[in-house]
């Protein structure tokens, strides 16, 4: 018995000793507790860098990092060192996915000048969950500055950030920043406490926003690496995997590499997606009063590829898990022809993997990526491997296998595996001239296959992600050459292009003509062409102005185009006036449109896209939370010491609120634009506000009891109702099946008495993603770029003074009951009785049209049939085919004696789909989604040479509403939706 | 109410002086149907559970499942939690008035829905364990004080550990001369306290019960009350009210099953549902 009680005495008091133990704040916030240092097993060598050890908070647009991702703001804290510079924004600060600062938001190596050679990350946040209420909300901070207290060895700075979760204060969270000389990354050490009452499964984690097309994610797991599996936001549990470090690479200058590797676990857990990835603590119940802690030791790397960044981390784990060192392979890619032409690293990578077991050692889901390494310009590559095991080397150029996979038996010494021969590529030099005899300064060339791909054929990946452009001559989200595109900015082309059989375009856009060339290309040839694109004379109305209200660089989450890159794409579009919409951050492109010397050909007007991403917004009957869409804002002025630029936060706040926020900001006054009405939810975050609430535009706004229209009309905040944004997309893009759903949408609201102006933008986020311009708006006016006066352009936009148009041209006037021609507009104005409608259309000769359609309060009135007009032009040519229609008024079958609204559109013809599903909005049927016509020997050429330039685009033109005051009542009186 | 101040006082302390030691019938027939309340509630073994008020000997398994399900958009949560506890009761001597309980949670399984994420493990333990006194006993009423100790071993925790100290009083009487009828209950404090990283966490909870019995057939006992349970410090809370019935059947040799069903109806304990089922035997000493 006393033995007995002797041993539960025994057990009893070890339990509570080890209870005792101070181990940082995983016993809760008490304001004093201090998370330990992280990764503690890492060696803290004595090293030259230990002068360049700091931390400060910023105070000038110094500490901000290359690359349109940098986002340090005054107030925000730097840690730095000879190898990195890390920026946490400020509590206050909050940006992107979390609800507080606290957070890194811009991570770079330095140079061996000391200088920050690029920043690609959006944000890496910290939450114990999904949903808002679990994302981490940091309240305080202190500094610890152990540069002189400590020796050499043991100096570290860091930053300390106290908060909790966002939704239960009772759940604490701690994290710490630290950062010690001649390290590479951050060991950050986050201690959670649960002080709520019910178990909780609470999965800290950290958040790395890669936002789609910028970092690619990789993990070293057995049929993943850069494969990730579909996110099932219903049951995310099932993605959850575990992994011995991440890593990711960018597909864009600056080049960086970034790696994750957990310290006080064998293996983080998560979840892996190119939009965003989790990694943290395994899933499991926290009970109430128990506390955990997750160390990483997050690194950058310079790139480009991933091996960099993956050395590291395997450098790392050896000393914190004790993982045999990895051993170094190198060797060389050459061609059969002699050595690589390396071309920015982009005409080859190489990626290292385990075998499959099985019989096919390279089956893609079986086997185990460990790292990948982009050949540098003499074809040389180094990685480093785990030693004694067997591996395979893929080499890759252009998006698709370049060689038969070879193997590697690796031991523990270091091993060069020789060369690695690939085919060789061709080589196309091409010139485009704007005029017979001149260069053009800005153009853009497009190839695409002479054959159609096979259906079975795989198309070029960047490792099984970005599908969709071939030949893909470099990563289909960053720099020229991008997908099947590039740039020039002095009408010289030099690429490098697998072989293969293409036809060469030149584009300026769609107002400009449009040159081809055929050309094949066997492996190490080379071919030299020459392509001329001329400005079309007449071809626009005068006094109008193009404008792409809606575009993306880098700076978005979602973009990864260098603004050099993304400017010249405006510039060889064509189009006038841009106005720069990047997610949640001001951007203006002032530097680069200096350097390239072109304030005078194009326009920037800084503005910004309101994306909220924080799922909050309740929907009665919807499982999940929502997102309220996007909204554009500008003009605005970017200011590089503010958070996000300038810009407010956007999160968990509707529309009308954000329209309240973005008042002060405004530089002159405001346009506020509803983008993409019914756009599809991305990973649970709504993109489209319509389709959110589950506006039905067969309802009137205010009919009781209906939630959309209740959401529309009521004002959530000081002043503006949901409703009160000027301007509607009508296009967005290409998508021929998502205009018709807007326009639907547009004219529900106009038919109902709410005039806004309709618009057509790109939504442009690279060279692959949405063609700049295409569409666009012609703003009339009397404007033109040389005396451009911002606030009367906006002021047209916002009256509706434009017409949107993603090729053909389209004027429209009527005579008023004075006999003075109107043009489309928000303010309604008295026809007369012998009122005509006059439409004036033309195209490139490139651009298909066939009918003039016009519609009376909503519903298809006329059409009139033009295409003897536009049949059978040279495509190639520069004549641009032309026809004007005149409709008497009276011959529209307007409503007797009544008001009544008419726009005008010009195109191929369109009918009006069915709606399938009986939301109210028509369902374009998959078979009639524009795609590539049938090759060029072939029949129906009319789109060929449209799509090749403008994948997707169906020919369409529109106007704004003519406003008809025929009532003889005083203002106009909306007709209301139809039966 | 001063003087229902005075008079529990005053019965408190002459049952602790033992003014009377009458052999209280109420707890003679331990076999029969209607013993103490079951031990119901939501925390570890039986830690915060009002116990008997007659001594006795018996081993009993307790198999309980929790449901919280808290569905309100847009913040889903959800846990189920089914324990196995086992319970030993052993009077110290035949004729003791002294008797100790060791009550551990076996295997216990957790499923948390937070959201889109999920998470489920199995835990053991912690362990109680109790020290109870008899106080005065008369013919129809009994009455007992304890102590139980929460043990700090539990392997669902990640870190530190969660331990504590209950001190009660249950008491139990016979309405009637028919013994078919009666209530039962008791009121406790229980102070669990948790250390983690060198941080002490201590809550102070009140916890009470009270329910009538009735057994219509010797075999068969049916009971139904309330129980109730608050934080009166650090942040004073009211954490449950819930609603009981029970169902307690004497089979053969001493074996005895029951059925407990929990309905919590306020408070900020978001459980839904608690529910047991009771397997147990008794020694007939």
């Amino acid at each position: 018995m006393r033995r007995a009680a002797f041993l539960v005495v025994t057990i009893v008091g070890a339990l509570g000793a080890a209870g005792c133990r101070h181990e940082g704040c995983v016993g809760g916030d008490d304001g004093h507790c201090v998370p330990p240092t992280a990764c503690a097993a890492l060696p803290t060598a004595t090293c030259a860098g230990v002068a360049e050890l700091a931390v400060f908070r910023v105070a000038d647009a110094t500490a901000r990092a290359p690359g349109p991702k940098a986002l340090a703001a005054v107030g925000d804290f730097v840690l730095e060192n000879d190898r990195l510079r890390a920026v946490l924004d400020a509590p206050e600060h909050a940006q992107g996915l979390a609800p507080s600062g606290g957070t890194i938001i811009d991570l770079s190596p330095i140079d061996a000048q000391g200088a920050a050679t690029g920043d690609q990350v959006n944000g890496i946040s910290q939450a114990a969950g999904l949903l808002p209420r679990d994302a981490v909300h940091y309240e305080t901070w202190e500094v610890l500055d152990e540069r002189l207290a400590q020796t050499s060895a043991g100096a570290y700075v860091a930053v300390v950030f106290r908060g909790h979760l966002e939704g239960d204060r009772r759940v604490t969270v701690v994290t710490r920043y630290e950062l010690r000389a001649c390290e590479a990354g951050l060991r950050v050490r986050t201690d959670l406490y649960n002080g709520a009452r019910d178990p909780n499964t609470l999965s800290l984690t950290d958040g790395y926003f890669w936002g789609d097309r910028t970092l690619l994610p990789f993990i070293p797991l057995a049929g993943h690496g850069f494969r990730a599996p579909e996110l099932d936001l219903l049951h995310l549990s099932r993605a959850w995997r575990e992994w011995p470090f991440m890593a990711a690479r960018t597909q864009a200058v600056p080049e960086v590499a970034y790696a994750a590797v957990p310290c006080n676990r064998a293996v983080a857990a998560g979840f892996n997606d190119p939009t965003l990835s989790a990694a943290g603590v395994p899933l499991a119940p926290t009970l109430p009063g128990d506390g955990l802690s997750f160390e990483r030791f997050i690194l950058a790397a310079p790139g480009p590829g991933l091996s960099a960044a993956v050395d590291e981390a395997m450098r790392v784990r050896s000393f914190v898990h004790g993982d045999a060192p990895a051993v170094t392979v190198t060797g060389r890619v050459v061609t059969s022809a002699g050595p690589l032409d390396g071309r920015d690293g982009r005409a080859a990578s190489l990626l290292f993997y385990e075998p499959a077991p099985g019989a096919d050692p390279d089956d893609e889901t079986r086997r185990t990526p460990r790292t990948e390494a982009v050949p540098g310009p003499d074809g040389r590559f180094h990685v480093k491997l785990p030693p004694n095991r067997l591996y395979r080397v893929q080499p890759y150029a252009f998006g698709r296998p370049a060689a038969a996979p070879s193997s590697l038996a690796l031991a523990e010494a270091d091993l060069d595996a020789g060369d690695i021969t690939l085919a060789r590529a061709g080589h196309l030099v091409a010139t485009v001239e704007d005029r017979p005899g001149e260069r053009a300064t800005f153009a853009e060339l497009v190839l695409i296959p002479v054959d159609a791909p096979g259906v079975n054929a795989p198309p070029p990946s960047l490792y099984g992600l970005f599908a969709g452009s071939d030949p893909m001559l470099g990563p289909p989200h960053g720099g020229s050459p991008a997908g099947n595109r590039a740039l020039t900015t002095d009408g010289r082309f030099d690429l490098l292009v697998p072989a293969g059989q293409y036809y060469v375009y030149a584009t300026r856009g769609p107002f400009a003509s449009l040159d081809r060339r055929e050309i094949d290309l066997g492996a190490g040839e080379e071919a030299a062409i020459s392509l001329l694109t001329e400005s079309l004379p007449d071809l626009l109305p005068a006094g109008t102005l193009s404008g792409d209200f809606h575009v993306h660089g880098g700076a978005s989450y979602d973009s990864s185009i260098p603004d050099q890159d993304r400017v010249v794409s405006f510039l060889a579009s064509g189009v006038d006036v841009i106005v720069a919409t990047d997610h949640d951050v001001v951007t203006s492109y002032a530097d680069t449109l200096a350097t390239l010397g072109v304030t005078d050909q194009l326009i920037v007007v800084p503005g910004v896209e309101q994306t909220p991403n924080i799922l909050w917004f309740d929907v009665p009957g919807q499982t999940f939370p929502k997102t309220v869409g996007h909204f554009n804002f500008w003009p605005l002025a970017k200011d590089a010491l503010a958070p996000r630029n300038g810009s407010p936060w956007d999160e968990l706040r509707e529309p009308g609120q954000m329209m309240d926020d973005m008042e002060p900001t405004y530089v002159g006054a405001g346009v506020r634009q509803m983008n993409h009405p019914w756009s599809d939810a991305k990973l649970g975050r709504d993109q489209g506000f319509m389709r959110m609430i589950e506006m039905d535009p067969r309802r009137p706004l205010t009919d009781p009891g209906y939630f959309a229209g209740n959401v529309l009309l009521r004002r959530p905040g000081a002043h503006f109702r949901n409703i009160d944004f000027d301007v509607q997309e009508v296009m967005t893009g290409a998508s021929r099946r998502d205009w018709l759903r807007y326009r639907a949408i547009w004219f529900s609201l106009l038919s109902q008495g709410y005039r806004r102006a309709g618009a057509a933008n790109s939504d442009s986020h690279t060279l692959t993603i949405e063609r700049v311009g295409y569409p666009r708006n012609l703003v009339f006016g009397g404007h033109d770029r040389a005396t451009f006066d911002r606030e009367r352009f906006d002021a047209d936009v916002r009256a509706g003074h434009m017409f949107g148009t993603n090729g053909p041209v389209l004027d429209a006037t009527i005579d008023d009951a004075k006999g003075t021609l109107q043009r489309p507009g928000l303010v309604e104005f008295a026809p007369g009785d012998k009122s005509v409608l006059t439409v004036a259309v033309a195209a490139a000769p490139w651009i298909p049209m066939t009918e003039v359609r016009v519609f009376v309060n909503g519903a298809l009135a006329k059409t009139v049939d033009v295409s003897a007009s536009f049949a059978g032009s040279d495509h190639f040519g520069l004549a641009a085919p032309r026809a004007v229609v005149s409709i008497p008024l009276d011959s529209l079958s307007l409503p007797p004696t009544a008001d009544a609204w008419i726009v005008v559109e010009a195109g191929l013809h369109q009918d009006e789909p069915p709606d399938d599903d009986g939301d109210g909005l028509p369902d374009l049927p998959d078979a009639d989604l524009p795609t590539r016509p049938p090759n060029a020997a072939e029949t129906d050429l009319s789109r060929f040479d449209l799509e090749a330039v403008a994948p997707g685009v169906w020919p369409a033109a529109f106007t704004n509403p003519f406003f008809l005051d025929r009532n003889g009542v005083a203002g106009w009186q909306a007709p209301g939706l139809g039966p | 109410m001063g003087d229902r101040v005075a008079a529990v006082v005053a019965f408190v302390v002459a049952a602790v002086l033992e003014v009377t030691a009458a052999r209280a019938e109420i707890c003679t027939e331990a076999a029969r149907a209607q013993g103490g309340p079951l031990a119901g509630g939501t925390d570890a073994a039986d830690f915060g559970a009002i116990p008997e008020a007659c001594s006795g000997t018996d081993l009993g398994l307790r198999l309980r499942g929790t449901a919280l399900v808290a569905s309100a958009n847009p913040d889903f949560f959800g846990a189920v939690v089914a324990t196995s506890t086992l319970r030993l009761r052993q009077r110290l001597t035949r004729s003791s008035r002294t008797w100790l309980t060791l009550a551990a949670d076996l295997l216990t399984y957790r499923y948390v829905v937070n959201g889109p994420v999920d998470s489920q493990g199995f835990g053991f333990g912690p362990p109680t364990v109790g020290l109870h006194r008899a106080l005065g006993e008369w013919p129809r009423t009994a009455t007992a004080v304890y102590g139980r100790a929460l043990l700090p071993l539990d392997t669902a925790r990640s870190s530190g550990v969660r331990t504590g100290l209950e001190l009660g009083l249950t008491g139990r009487r016979q309405l009637g001369t028919t013994g078919r009828a009666g209530v039962q209950g008791g009121v406790a404090m229980i102070a669990p306290f948790v250390v983690v990283a060198g941080q002490t966490h201590t809550v102070f909870e009140p916890v009470a019960l009270l329910e009538a019995w009735f057994a219509p057939r010797p075999r068969l006992g049916l009971s139904a009350g309330l129980s109730v349970r608050a934080e009166v410090s650090p942040d004073p809370t009211f954490l449950t009210l819930a609603a009981r019935v029970a169902a307690r059947i004497a089979l053969r040799h001493g074996l005895a099953a029951a059925m407990l069903v929990e309905v919590p109806v306020t408070g900020e304990d978001r459980t839904d549902l608690i529910s047991a089922f009771y397997l147990g035997w008794a020694s007939s000493e």
